[in-house]
């Protein structure tokens, strides 16, 4: 399916986030909607990197692609499946549902939101991974997101925050020495899982059935501040709706007016959101 | 005859133009503010509560800026004396002089003047104190009859349900300097760890 996605984005302070909450589970009239995805990171296996030459087609783009998959169980809503790392985890992620997206750069123009295509797909036969290597993408990286998501109308509005592997299993040669560097306390600072929201408690005990395919993998936080990244959004069916995208970009805006005050919503670089491959680089 | 009128000088040195200016600009402000309220209120659609209130709390001010002016200049006012000069048209403009030297209110003003007394003397201020305080008491009791925080409502709470509020109990360390949006957007398009990240997280994106 491929959609055109107006949004905005902010972030908000760690000491703001239960106020913050509380504000717009008010304001919506609707409890948090729980998020906790995987994501991974796919890129193509062997790059084509063409010889440019005058006269011939050299806009060859190469897009990475991201594929997604929810770990909160949608019968209970707050149950969690563990998080597992996907070399570590392979087959037992296979068996999840997981979503491709590819997406283009936001388009470049006068507009105060961002406005970007996404084309979005769920692989719902065979291996999702099979799938991907046989398109010729291999496994890049991998993140995860968890937060809570509000409607607002047409809105979508998810504050969330980026989590990674936690390096603690397997130490590098670099954080060794990071490790060195602060005389062992350095474990204590990798050791911040993110388990704010208990659910660290929720994985060890409630999902044993889970956990007997999936080791859980502990995460920390990208962002060490503890920061939270907010992004507010609505899709349009197509980019050549232009009535559509008027409106969309105006309710969005009209919603980042609203929010002043408790967060600021603001337009994101569009070279941010550029997945393709740069050649030769 | 107009000779003799234009060559008398008036003494102008008596004429208290502090205080009359005072209270003509006073007078000019509260006369336009009630002018705009009467017209806001003759229109079809009537404006906004709000918007009434204020323009009814600037006429207030005015009023009372008013009366203090009037009563700072009182003694000057009361013993200041108006004539009019002999040059004054008193043949065509008769009805106009005795609007300008009348010193007792008009009668429909002293009617105003009996009502507001009667009025006041019916109103007690201690009988508003006490009502004050009885509302006070009133939204209270509305007050607590209500759940102000949290996701459900008194009859959920009664029922033995229990709040679990957003399930954030710890809050989570923090410490060193925040992404910024576009470093976030980044690392999630291309896995990027900005350069002042990278010496801790070199390891993250393989």
């Amino acid at each position: 399916m491929m959609y055109q996605q107006l949004s905005l984005v902010g972030s908000l302070k760690d000491a703001e986030i239960k106020i913050t909450l509380h504000t717009l589970a008010a304001l919506s009239g609707m409890k948090p909607t729980r998020i906790f995805n995987h994501h991974l990171v796919w890129i193509p296996t062997y790059p084509f990197n063409p010889v440019l030459a005058a006269g011939e087609v050299n806009q060859i783009e190469q897009y990475r692609i991201t594929c997604d998959t929810s770990l909160v169980d949608p019968a209970s809503e707050d149950e969690y499946l563990p998080p597992a790392g996907f070399k570590e985890n392979k087959d037992f992620l296979q068996t999840m549902p997981w979503k491709m997206i590819i997406s283009e750069v936001p388009e470049a123009g006068k507009r105060q939101v961002t406005s970007q295509s996404i084309l979005e797909s769920a692989i719902v036969e065979g291996s999702p991974f099979e799938f991907m290597e046989k398109m010729g993408y291999k496994f890049s990286h991998e993140y995860w997101s968890k937060g809570s998501e509000f409607v607002f109308g047409n809105i979508v509005v998810r504050i969330f925050r980026i989590c990674v592997k936690d390096q603690i299993t397997a130490p590098t040669t670099e954080d060794q020495n990071l490790a060195d560097t602060t005389e062992g306390s350095g474990t204590a600072d990798n050791a911040m899982v993110i388990d704010d929201d208990s659910f660290g408690d929720k994985i060890t005990a409630e999902t044993a059935l889970a956990s007997q395919k999936a080791a859980y993998q502990p995460l920390k936080l990208l962002d060490k501040s503890g920061q939270w990244s907010i992004k507010a959004f609505l899709s349009v069916k197509q980019l050549t709706d232009l009535e559509s995208i008027i409106t969309g970009t105006a309710q969005l805006e009209k919603f980042q007016a609203e929010m002043a005050g408790l967060f600021e919503l603001k337009m994101a670089d569009r070279n941010s959101y550029d997945t393709r491959l740069r050649a030769n680089r | 005859m107009d000779t003799a009128q234009s060559s008398v000088q008036p003494d102008l040195s008596g004429v208290p133009v502090t205080a009359l200016e005072s209270l003509r600009l006073r007078l000019a402000q509260l006369t336009h503010s009630l002018n705009s309220l009467q017209a806001q209120i003759q229109q079809a659609s009537l404006p906004s509560w709000p918007a009434l209130q204020g323009q009814l709390n600037v006429i207030l001010t005015q009023l009372t800026s008013l009366s203090a002016t009037v009563s700072g200049y009182a003694e000057t006012l009361q013993r200041t004396v108006a004539y009019p000069l002999p040059n004054f048209p008193t043949n065509t403009e008769a009805g106009l002089l005795t609007t300008l030297l009348r010193k007792k209110n008009l009668p429909e003003v002293d009617d105003w003047i009996a009502e507001g007394k009667e009025i006041g003397e019916k109103t007690r201020a201690k009988q508003d104190g006490e009502f004050c305080s009885w509302a006070a008491k009133v939204v209270d009791e509305c007050r607590q009859d209500h759940e102000w925080s949290g996701f459900l409502s008194r009859k959920d709470i009664e029922n033995g349900l229990e709040d679990e509020g957003l399930n954030r109990n710890k809050t989570s360390p923090t410490a060193g300097p925040s992404w910024t949006n576009d470093e976030t957007i980044i690392f999630l398009s291309r896995g990027e760890i900005p350069a002042r990240f990278q010496k801790v997280d070199e390891s993250i994106a393989s």
